[in-house]
């Protein structure tokens, strides 16, 4: 039973839930405790102990119910629904296949050679099912990803069934013998038998594999060419990031001079001076309270890359009070207040139509200033978003100085090659010089890097 | 005590004695963490339940209940410990009092120093230490239900310091050592997800998701805490409270307020849900005014499945 729960721990954490060597123990634990008679208190008990949230364990149970029930229901209806349909027929038909087998020498040393289909001659369905597991402990189930594979996979598992002797007896059979006909029959019987098992095998095996393939296929991809129909999937990874990365970001206490007297340690300082508390020691926890703001090109040339960035800044200010967001094109805007009233979906499409347009950096640069200047403090950060193409307009380089010398740091994000930074109408290597970090971001997995960088500054 | 523990069944039938209506899933929650010693971790809205069943395991055990109430800002001198520093300082001012007379007879300063270590301690031991409820949970001779309520609302630093209670179920006081439970108490963690917990907190803990009841149980909760209630206004109202939880609510109404509702309609001496009297109790159930005017709206729909065509006709 232990390996078959091992089995079923293996099969959840590949869909997805986190399942530590210590929580696998803890369930066997559990297994012990509950028993194994009661299905319904075994699944419980796995669910409570392996899963962390409620998703966790909607996603155990399922594994559960897909693991263990599965295989029951397969023994039911391999017992029940064939036998009462085709049960009368094929008990004679079965009598007449053995017979049939065993008039012709050779067709008769195949069925000695084989229990397997000594069993399927039988209708002996325990024994079926220990044959076909003993057969598909021998293949690397593992390692079954694709559903491309399950071809290969089926005919490897026959082979382990022994089916070549029946291939190789077939061929030397005469056309007309009724052996022939009967062996063909338990060939056919014996195929199915082993597609099933290996679809079987696969639906356990792979799916998880799947999710966790398209997951780091995403996070690999460029923003822009992610596809309409993963933009949900992606949704969730930028969720996640960002849910992660708010985790790390909390105050912390400091010493300061004022704030509540902390009497333990005052009183420790005064033992040396007799008792008399003469070296006060005061306590207070500092609130630095970090703020971003983050300003995006929604320009044509950007608006790929904007739309992600917008969808990551939409989860981050909520979780993340403090963000401000700002779009701009040829004219800028703040947008955090249409991010707080709208879905995702929706902010983000009103924000691409209210400032999508040519991009004029210096212009926007002044608006952002008038809109957001005074509000900027040695606490914030300020994320640009864009490919610094000005369109060969003014750059207004010193308000991007007189900003960076208000703010704690300036990020900018580049969905540009960092070898095109500089060419044509590109003012980046210009902008580069006051910014504290530059970087070329067209993948999720840049993004990630960098807003992990973000946030390790910003403690 | 430990008997009834040690069943499913039985598990139900005693926290049903003390007034608690528990599901499958909650009785098999309470029996893991008795067989394997570990937390249980209580998610859920608000109102279904999380803190009670704390309190009733308390009752059943018939062990000292502790519980400890999370906010931002909580730190180990009010979770852990705290030395009484009061005394302490006492404790000092008299030390040099007597110093004379207990150094009294010793050759030179050796002598005096040697004497002063076979004293021991003092200042530092357990005498002076003042324990918060952690320590008072882990040092309670009988065994103790510690109740750690919302733990989503205290800092992150403070679900660290918890790890090693509920793992070990000890505490390590770096003037003493390590101070272990002689009876590990039963802990409950409840939360109400406004953040993620750790992982390292989480797997330590049994996972307890409790959602709101279904309707047939949360009848069964109704009946057993108001005896008195006619069962068809039992069903009346649940059904009510279901369809109202159907809705798009800034605050669905939880079980307590169902049983506050339930209450306050058996105070009343109605016996069967009419629309006035819904519209006049709504405040017992809902808590925001939107909400009230978006039930108000809809109370046709909601009442129809649950009411007689006769209350109806009354409108």
């Amino acid at each position: 039973m232990q390996e078959e729960l091992l089995q079923f721990m293996h099969l959840a954490r590949q869909q997805g839930v986190r399942i530590s060597p210590a929580e696998s123990m803890d369930a066997l634990q559990a297994a012990q405790a509950v028993g194994l008679d009661s299905p319904s208190l075994l699944r419980e008990s796995m669910a409570m102990t392996l899963a962390k949230t409620v998703e966790e364990e909607a996603i155990c149970k399922a594994c559960f119910d897909q693991f263990f029930l599965q295989q029951n229901n397969d023994n039911q209806t391999q017992n029940s629904s064939p036998s009462e349909i085709e049960t009368q027929a094929s008990i004679s038909d079965q009598q007449q296949l053995a017979e049939a087998l065993v008039s012709d020498e050779k067709t008769q040393e195949v069925l000695n050679q084989s229990d397997f289909i000594k069993a399927l001659l039988n209708q002996d369905q325990a024994e079926l099912e220990a044959q076909m597991a003993e057969a598909l402990g021998t293949l690397p189930l593992k390692q079954l990803s694709f559903f491309t594979q399950k071809g290969l996979f089926t005919r490897r598992l026959l082979d382990a069934l022994g089916e070549a002797p029946i291939r190789q007896t077939l061929a030397d059979l005469a056309e007309d013998n009724p052996a022939r006909q009967a062996l063909k029959d338990v060939q056919r019987a014996m195929q199915a038998q082993a597609k099933q098992a290996i679809e079987r095998a696969f639906e356990l095996n792979a799916a998880g594999q799947h999710d966790q393939l398209m997951a780091e296929l995403l996070r690999k991809t460029k923003l822009s060419a992610v596809e309409r129909r993963h933009a949900d999937r992606l949704q969730s990874l930028i969720q996640k990031l960002a849910r992660k990365l708010t985790q790390k970001h909390r105050k912390r206490p400091k010493q300061t001079r004022r704030g509540q007297l902390h009497m333990i340690k005052t009183l420790r300082r005064g033992i040396v001076n007799d008792g008399v508390m003469f070296d006060t020691f005061w306590r207070r926890t500092e609130k630095r309270k970090p703020q971003i703001m983050a300003v995006c090109d929604v320009s044509g040339s950007v608006s790929a890359y904007a739309k992600f960035l917008l969808m990551l800044l939409y989860y981050l200010q909520d979780v993340l009070p403090r963000t401000r967001s700002f779009a701009f094109a040829h004219d800028l805007g703040e947008i955090t207040a249409l991010f707080q009233q709208n879905p995702v979906e929706k902010a983000i499409e009103i924000a691409n139509w209210r400032y999508g347009g040519a991009t004029d950096y210096g212009s926007s640069l002044d608006k952002f200033w008038d809109i957001a200047g005074q509000d900027i403090t040695k606490q914030t950060t300020i994320i640009v978003l864009g490919d610094a193409r000005n369109n060969y307009g003014d750059h207004r380089f010193e308000r991007l100085l007189e900003i960076s010398e208000r703010c704690r740091r300036i990020i900018w994000l580049n969905p540009e090659g960092k070898h095109q930074w500089g060419s044509g109408d590109s003012e980046m290597l210009r902008y580069q010089r006051v910014c504290h970090i530059a970087h070329e971001c067209n993948t999720l997995g840049q993004l990630e890097t960098i807003v992990d960088e973000l946030m390790t500054l910003t403690r | 005590m430990s008997d009834t523990l040690s069943n499913i069944d039985s598990i139900i039938s005693a926290f049903a004695e003390h007034g608690y209506i528990c599901s499958d899933k909650i009785a098999t929650a309470v029996f893991l963490a008795n067989a394997l010693q570990k937390p249980i971790l209580i998610e859920g809205p608000p109102g279904v339940g999380k803190t009670e069943l704390a309190n009733t395991m308390a009752l059943i055990t018939e062990q000292e209940l502790i519980r400890l109430q999370c906010y931002e800002g909580l730190d180990e001198a009010k979770a852990l410990y705290e030395w009484k520093y009061g005394k302490q300082l006492l404790y000092t001012q008299i030390l040099k009092e007597k110093l004379g007379d207990l150094l009294k007879g010793t050759q030179g300063l050796d002598g005096a120093v040697e004497r002063l270590h076979s004293f021991g301690d003092v200042f530092y031991s357990e005498s002076f230490i003042e324990p918060r409820p952690l320590l008072k949970a882990l040092s309670s001779p009988a065994g103790a239900v510690l109740l750690i309520d919302e733990i989503d609302k205290a800092d992150q630093e403070f679900e660290s310091l918890l790890l090693e209670v509920l793992g070990h179920y000890q505490i390590s006081i770096p003037e003493l050592g390590t101070i272990k439970a002689k009876v590990p108490p039963r802990v409950f963690l409840t939360s109400n997800n406004t953040r993620d917990l750790s992982d390292a907190l989480k797997r330590r803990c049994l996972h307890l998701y409790i959602p709101y009841p279904d309707e047939r149980l949360e009848q069964k909760i109704i009946a057993s805490r108001l005896p008195e209630i006619d069962p068809e206004l039992n069903r009346q109202l649940v059904g009510f409270v279901h369809g109202l939880r159907a809705l798009d609510l800034k605050k669905a109404p939880a079980i307590s307020e169902t049983i506050d509702w339930a209450r306050s309609l058996v105070l009343l001496k109605a016996n069967q849900l009419d629309r006035q009297l819904v519209r006049d109790t709504l405040n017992v159930l809902l808590k925001f005014e939107n909400d009230i005017e978006a039930a108000t709206e809809k109370l046709g729909d909601l009442l129809k499945p649950s009411v007689s065509g006769t209350s109806r006709a009354l409108n």
